[in-house]
Parts: structure tokens; C-alpha cells; sequence
């Protein structure tokens, strides 16, 4: 072989493997964009809180029901699972004064996820949230303020 | 420039052609793929009427919701809140879930690509 097809070889080689880059490179990008996943647990938690907050939770007299005023006696596991129930979906509640003192707390998760919520960032394809608000709750004739802190495990598909 | 020069200029030119063309296939391919994707627009529907109805759930009010379908897509609802979107041009349908209420009763009319929701 010549100096002159040593230096063809070469070159088309280079061609080559330009090619496949940017071949790849796009092949890529448009996969990764066609199985993009859609991350929905924190709109998931919102919903849940909203639903807790205005409807299941929320004290009710004759006046009516009270948005964001928790009826400590509603909150049991048995009222949650009643509330909303979602396959792979699992959530805690609890209700804690301003000294982050827990009040009452009551869970709809099944055994797994309560084992798995406490690892949550080592369990493949689980996402997990938290998220907090400010609340009345009512308790004993009483009215105080504090906080309703929603934990939420959810497999991801 | 003589005759051999000529046949290998042409030769490196089309294989410099070959090369681009073959970028330029991958490139229209993927894009077409992306603006066809037809997966995704049926999995975010699902989604999108599972959270239309976890929302209305959630609401205190009575409300009367109506739902415009994607008219290329059917969905289908049981009563365990499992929705099953299903695209006309694919095989296999999507499934996705809204949250199960046992307190508020909702009702689900389908129309014409429309879903008439009632709490």
C-alpha cells in the first residue's frame, strides 16, 4: 500500500467516525425526548392536599364544611383510604403544633411502602414527597393553629 | 487535471455525500419520530383526565366539568379509577389511574369527544 491510500484510509475512517457521532448523537437526543418521563407526584401531593384539606378532613357543623379546618376525629387511616386510594400511591399525614410536636397522624400505606418510605432515594422507581401547610385544627371543642405535613410514596412507571 | 485526478475528486465527493446523507436521513427520521409520537400524546391524555378528575374530586362544590377528547384518542374509565387511553394509529393501549373517592359520587358521560364529568 502506497503513502497516498494509507492517507484515503485515513481519512474516510475520519469520515466515519464524524458520522457516527453525530448519528448518535441525534439518535440520542430524540430517543431520550420520545421516553421523556413525566414526573407527577408533586401535582399528585397538591391534589391530595386539596381533597384533604377541602373535603375529608375538614370539619363540618350545620353551617357547613370548613375548608383547612382539620377535624382531628376524621383523621384514621380507615377516613384516608376512604378519601383516596391510588395503586402504588401511598401517603401519611400528620398533624403537628408550631413546637413540631406531632398532634395526630394517621397513614394510608400498604406494608411495603411503609417500610420503603423511610429509604425512599434508595428504592428504584419510587419518588417520595413531602409536603407542609399551615391549618386549624379542630379538637375537643377547641380551635388551635399548626401544621399538616402530607408524606407521599409513589412508584413511578 | 488529468483523468485519474478527475474519478478520484468525483469518488471523495461521493463519499462525502454518502456521509451526509446518511446524517440527514437519521436527522429526518428522529424528527419525524418526535412529531408522530403518538405514545406520548395518549399517556399525557390519560394523565390529564386522571388529574381532571382527582381535581374534581377534591373540589367541596358541584361541579359540571366537560372534558375535550383528543379525537384521535379514546378513553375508557372503570370503577376502580383505572383509565385506559387508547390511540387509533397503535396497538397497545396506555393505563394510568386517578385517586379512588368512596365519599363523592361522580358521574361520567361520554359524548361526542367530550366527557361530561358531574359531582
Amino acid at each position: 500500500m502506497n503513502k497516498k491510500a494509507i492517507f484515503n484510509a485515513v481519512e474516510i475512517m475520519l469520515y466515519v467516525v464524524i458520522t457516527v457521532i453525530v448519528a448518535v448523537f441525534i439518535a440520542v437526543v430524540a430517543v431520550n425526548y420520545r421516553n421523556e418521563e413525566i414526573s407527577t407526584t408533586q401535582l399528585e401531593t397538591f391534589i391530595l392536599q386539596k381533597k384533604l384539606t377541602n373535603s375529608c378532613l375538614a370539619y363540618t357543623d350545620s353551617a357547613g364544611m370548613h375548608p383547612y379546618l382539620i377535624d382531628l376525629n376524621k383523621l384514621t387511616s380507615e377516613i384516608l383510604s376512604g378519601c383516596y386510594t391510588k395503586e402504588g400511591f401511598g401517603y401519611s399525614v400528620k398533624i403537628l403544633d408550631f413546637d413540631n410536636i406531632i398532634i395526630k397522624e394517621a397513614s394510608n400505606l400498604d406494608l411495603r411502602q411503609r417500610a420503603n418510605i423511610q429509604i425512599c432515594e434508595n428504592v428504584p422507581k419510587h419518588e417520595c414527597f413531602k409536603k407542609r401547610i399551615l391549618v386549624n385544627f379542630y379538637d375537643n371543642n377547641k380551635i388551635s393553629a399548626g401544621y399538616m405535613e402530607i408524606g407521599v410514596i409513589n412508584l413511578v412507571e | 487535471m488529468d483523468k485519474k485526478g478527475t474519478i478520484k475528486k468525483s469518488g471523495e465527493i461521493i463519499v462525502w455525500l454518502v456521509f451526509l446523507l446518511m446524517v440527514i436521513v437519521i436527522f429526518l427520521g428522529a424528527s419525524y419520530k418526535i412529531k408522530n409520537n403518538n405514545l406520548h400524546n395518549t399517556r399525557v391524555e390519560a394523565r390529564e383526565f386522571s388529574f381532571v378528575m382527582d381535581a374534581i374530586s377534591s373540589s367541596s362544590a358541584k361541579v359540571h366539568y366537560i372534558f375535550r377528547q383528543n379525537p384521535n384518542i379514546t378513553i375508557n374509565i372503570n370503577e376502580n379509577c383505572q383509565i385506559q387511553a387508547k390511540h387509533k394509529d397503535t396497538v397497545s393501549p396506555v393505563f394510568f389511574r386517578c385517586g379512588k373517592d368512596q365519599f363523592s359520587d361522580i358521574k361520567i358521560q361520554q359524548l361526542e369527544n367530550k366527557i361530561l364529568i358531574t359531582k
